[in-house]
C-alpha cells in the first residue's frame, strides 16, 4: 500500500476535505519548540529536517515527493520538537491530523499492525542512519546514500546532501566527479 | 515468505467449522446469558457475534464478487503482502492474551443494537457462506486477486483478506467464549 493510498483512505474515513498547504522555499513547515500535530505527505517539492545549535546546523533528514515526514520526536512524545522542518524549494504537503490518524489506525482492525510496521521500518532506517554517521570515510558515507537512496541526487541540491553527509559541498563535488 | 494455498484454505475451513460448532453451542444458552455484559465496557456474547456479522455483511459479498471476477487461476503458493500478512496474524490471540486491543469504529460497534438469538443464526449462515467461498477460492489466484477492505481505498491480496477475516472472527469468538469462563481452541 502506498502512502498516497493510505492518505486517501484516511480522508475518506474521516469525512474531511483534503488538507493541503504550500510553503515557499526556506519557509518553515514547523519549528523547534512547537508541538507537532501532523504527519505530512510531500506531494511536490522537497523539505529537510534540521537541528540548529548555537554553532552549527545539521541536516538530519531529507524528504521529497511521495515521502511522509514529521517532527517525529514531538509527534510521538507530545513534547516540544527539537527540530525544524524547512522547505528546500516551494513545497506542497498534505497534512494528517495526529488525533484523527491515531483514531483511524486504532479503529480499524485491518490497519492495526500498520503503525507498528511503520515504527519498525523507522527504527531500521535509523540504525542505517546511525551507521552513516559513524562511518569515518566520506567516500563510504557518500556510497551508502548513493546505494540506499539514489533519487536524492535528483531531488535535493548538493549543498543539503553534503550537510546530511557531514562534509563540505566541495568534498561532495569532488567525490561525485571521481 | 510463501504459504501453500491448499494449507491456507484448509486451515481457514477447519477454523471456521470449529467456530460454527462453538456458536451452535451458544444457541443452547438462555438469551439472558447471551446478553450478559461481563463488565461496563466489555461486550456480551451477542455483541461479539453481532460485531462479526457487521464485518461479514461487507466481506462475504466482497469475497463473492472478487472470486467470481478473478482473472487469474489458482497457483500452488500464496505470497502474503506485508501489511495484509501482519494485520491477519495480529488478529489471533496468543495464549491467554489478546494482542493489540483496539477501539471499534462506530459503524462496526454492536453496542445498543437489538440483539437476540437470531444474531447467532445469522453468524452460522454467513460462516456457511464463507465455507462455500473458501472452496471456490481454490480455483483463483490468491495473490494476484485483490480485495477491498471496509476502509475505502485500501486493498489486500485475496489470500490475506480471507485470513484477516477468519482470524478476526476467531478473535471475537475467543472473546465471547471467555464471557462464560471457557476457552475456545482453534
Amino acid at each position: 500500500m502506498s502512502p498516497q493510498e493510505f492518505v486517501k483512505s484516511y480522508f475518506e474515513w474521516s469525512g474531511k476535505q483534503i488538507d493541503e498547504v504550500v510553503i515557499e522555499r526556506n519557509e518553515y513547515l514547523s519549528k523547534a519548540g512547537q508541538i507537532e500535530k501532523y504527519l505530512y505527505l510531500i506531494t511536490h517539492g522537497a523539505l529537510r529536517a534540521v537541528y540548529i545549535s548555537k554553532e552549527e546546523e545539521f541536516t538530519m533528514r531529507l524528504g521529497y515527493k511521495d515521502s511522509m515526514i514529521s517532527s517525529l520526536d514531538s509527534f510521538i512524545s507530545g513534547k516540544p520538537s527539537k527540530i525544524h522542518l524547512q522547505a528546500i524549494r516551494k513545497t506542497k504537503v498534505i497534512r494528517l491530523e495526529k488525533d484523527i490518524y491515531l483514531n483511524f489506525v486504532a479503529s480499524n482492525p485491518e490497519l492495526n499492525s500498520f503503525y507498528t510496521k511503520m515504527m519498525g521500518e523507522l527504527v531500521t532506517s535509523m540504525i542505517d542512519r546511525e551507521i552513516d554517521l559513524l562511518t569515518s570515510s566520506p567516500f563510504e558515507r557518500y556510497q551508502r546514500i548513493l546505494k540506499r537512496s539514489p533519487q536524492v541526487f535528483q531531488e535535493i541540491p548538493l549543498k543539503y546532501i553534503a550537510s546530511y553527509l557531514r562534509m563540505t559541498p566541495e568534498t561532495l563535488s569532488r567525490l561525485r566527479k571521481s | 515468505m510463501k504459504i501453500k494455498t491448499e494449507d491456507l484454505l484448509n486451515d481457514l475451513k477447519e477454523k471456521t467449522l470449529k467456530m460454527i460448532q462453538q456458536v451452535e453451542s451458544f444457541k443452547k444458552m438462555p438469551e439472558s446469558e447471551l446478553n450478559y455484559q461481563p463488565a461496563e465496557n466489555k461486550w456480551s456474547i451477542l455483541e461479539c457475534i453481532e460485531h462479526l456479522n457487521l464485518y461479514s455483511d461487507f466481506y462475504i459479498g466482497e469475497f463473492r464478487t472478487r472470486i467470481s471476477f478473478a482473472k487469474h487461476t489458482a497457483s500452488e503458493f500464496h505470497k502474503p503482502g506485508l501489511i495484509g500478512n501482519h494485520s491477519a496474524k495480529s488478529m489471533l490471540p496468543i495464549g491467554d492474551k489478546t494482542p493489540m486491543k483496539m477501539k471499534t469504529f462506530k459503524n462496526m460497534n454492536p453496542v445498543n443494537s437489538n440483539l437476540s438469538a437470531t444474531t447467532l443464526d445469522k453468524f452460522i449462515q454467513q460462516q456457511n457462506d464463507f465455507l462455500e467461498l473458501i472452496d471456490q477460492a481454490r480455483n483463483v489466484h490468491l495473490t494476484k486477486t485483490k480485495c477491498s477492505l471496509t476502509i475505502k481505498g485500501m486493498k489486500f491480496r485475496l489470500g490475506d483478506a480471507l485470513r484477516f477475516y477468519a482470524f478476526h472472527n476467531i478473535r471475537h469468538i475467543v472473546q465471547a467464549t471467555k464471557v462464560i469462563g471457557k476457552s475456545f481452541e482453534f
